[in-house]
């Protein structure tokens, strides 16, 4: 009767382990090559401080149907990381033609003092011709943004005047509906990331 | 061993007065546009150097550089002229600790750094920043990549953006074999 009872359970637990691959099989296309959170990431809750010009507005992680938001945290005088990431997702967007126009890129600033309104988008556009530079406007405004992508930052300033800045190094990419459906590590390559940019955007279609 | 690095700093700056710098032979089939320091005893071959074009609106860069040398060796200082930068630092890219951290939410951070390690070691926890370092060694042989993510020169208050196109020259110091002058090309991404 126990014997039974434990090969029921066996083969219960072998159906729920094949039903849970075959689930997650079906959730994320094996051929994105940046990781996929389990479950599902939403950042749609809160808004982030924009500043555009002389227009500051509230910014949703929700971009408009059919497109993708490519989210950073970094600084503009952070000279290695930084611009090593920004300007990959530049080249993965020029290797993917037309469909680049449904990519924007938000930067949300770890250094919100020295990044200014005046600084911030002037360096993103270095980077994209769609950008949002988002200055966080108080220091609970940033932790609320850092604990909703799990992203983290520190600032410490020494007593010569010199800023140390460390930050979280991945990029987070976000559907439609607000979803952070695929994160890049540091260091994955303007290929890998037009890669899965093109499987984002061609099934959002 | 002091004096034999005196003895060699001595010839390596007799072979550096002598002959200039020579550019590397077609022997060599990495680099067509290397620079080597040479001298009887060690070369150093420094290749594959670039410098990355500025974005708008920052006033640091970096540059990198392939460095091998045929004898122990190591760099020890690099400079560049003011009307480039103010000042310029050899740095390299490290992983915080987490009692270093003045974030709190370091701990998601590890677990979702966690699920990254198959990709990059750089995401095995949170926290990345830059820190100087005094020298990089160059052990007999062995090719140094200073490189995005890891080991670079970081320029300091740029006295104007690094334009794509543009050439800065910089000196970089070595323990043994003394000065030698670059030509760092400027281009927006690794060559």
């Amino acid at each position: 009767m126990k014997k039974q009872s434990y090969a029921r359970r066996g083969t219960f637990i072998c159906a729920l382990t094949a039903a849970l691959v075959l689930a997650s099989c079906g959730k994320s296309s094996p051929s994105l090559i940046g990781y996929v959170p389990p479950g599902e990431k939403d950042v749609s809750a809160i808004t982030a401080t924009e500043v555009a010009g002389e227009i500051t507005r509230p910014f949703s992680f929700v971009p408009p149907t059919s497109e993708v938001l490519i989210v950073y945290f970094g600084y503009t005088n952070c000279p290695d990381l930084c611009p090593t990431t920004l300007a990959a997702v530049r080249n993965a967007k020029r290797q993917i033609g037309d469909l680049a126009n449904n990519v924007k890129l938000a930067m949300i600033t770890v250094d919100p003092e020295r990044d200014t309104k005046e600084i911030l988008p002037i360096y993103l556009s270095s980077f994209s011709d769609q950008y949002h530079a988002l200055i966080p406007a108080s220091e609970e405004e940033l932790i609320a943004l850092k604990d909703l992508f799990q992203a983290s930052s520190s600032i410490i300033k020494n007593t010569d005047g010199t800023v140390e800045v460390g930050h979280s190094t991945t990029t987070y990419v976000i559907n439609d509906k607000g979803i952070v459906v695929v994160e890049w590590p540091y260091g994955l390559t303007a290929n890998d990331m037009a890669n899965d940019l093109t499987i984002l955007l061609r099934s959002a279609k | 061993m002091k004096h034999l690095i005196n003895w060699r700093l001595a010839i390596a700056g007799l072979a550096l007065a002598t002959f200039g710098l020579t550019a590397c032979g077609g022997n060599d089939t990495k680099s067509s546009d290397s620079t080597s320091a040479n001298d009887a005893l060690s070369e150093i071959t420094i290749d594959k150097q670039w410098a990355r074009t500025s974005p708008a609106g920052t006033t640091t860069g970096a540059a990198y550089m392939t460095l091998t040398s045929s004898t122990d060796d190591a760099l020890i200082g690099v400079s560049v002229d003011s009307s480039i930068a103010e000042s310029v630092e050899l740095h390299e890219m490290v992983m915080m600790s987490t009692d270093s951290s003045m974030s709190g939410d370091m701990n998601n951070d590890m677990g979702n750094g966690m699920d990254h390690s198959s990709m990059s070691d750089h995401n095995m926890s949170g926290e990345m920043k830059m820190q100087q370092v005094m020298m990089i060694e160059l052990p007999a042989g062995k090719t140094v990549k200073l490189k995005p993510g890891g080991l670079h020169v970081m320029f300091i208050n740029l006295a104007k953006p690094l334009q794509t196109g543009e050439t800065i020259t910089l000196t970089l110091t070595f323990q043994n074999s003394g000065d030698v002058v670059i030509d760092v090309p400027v281009q927006e991404d690794a060559p």
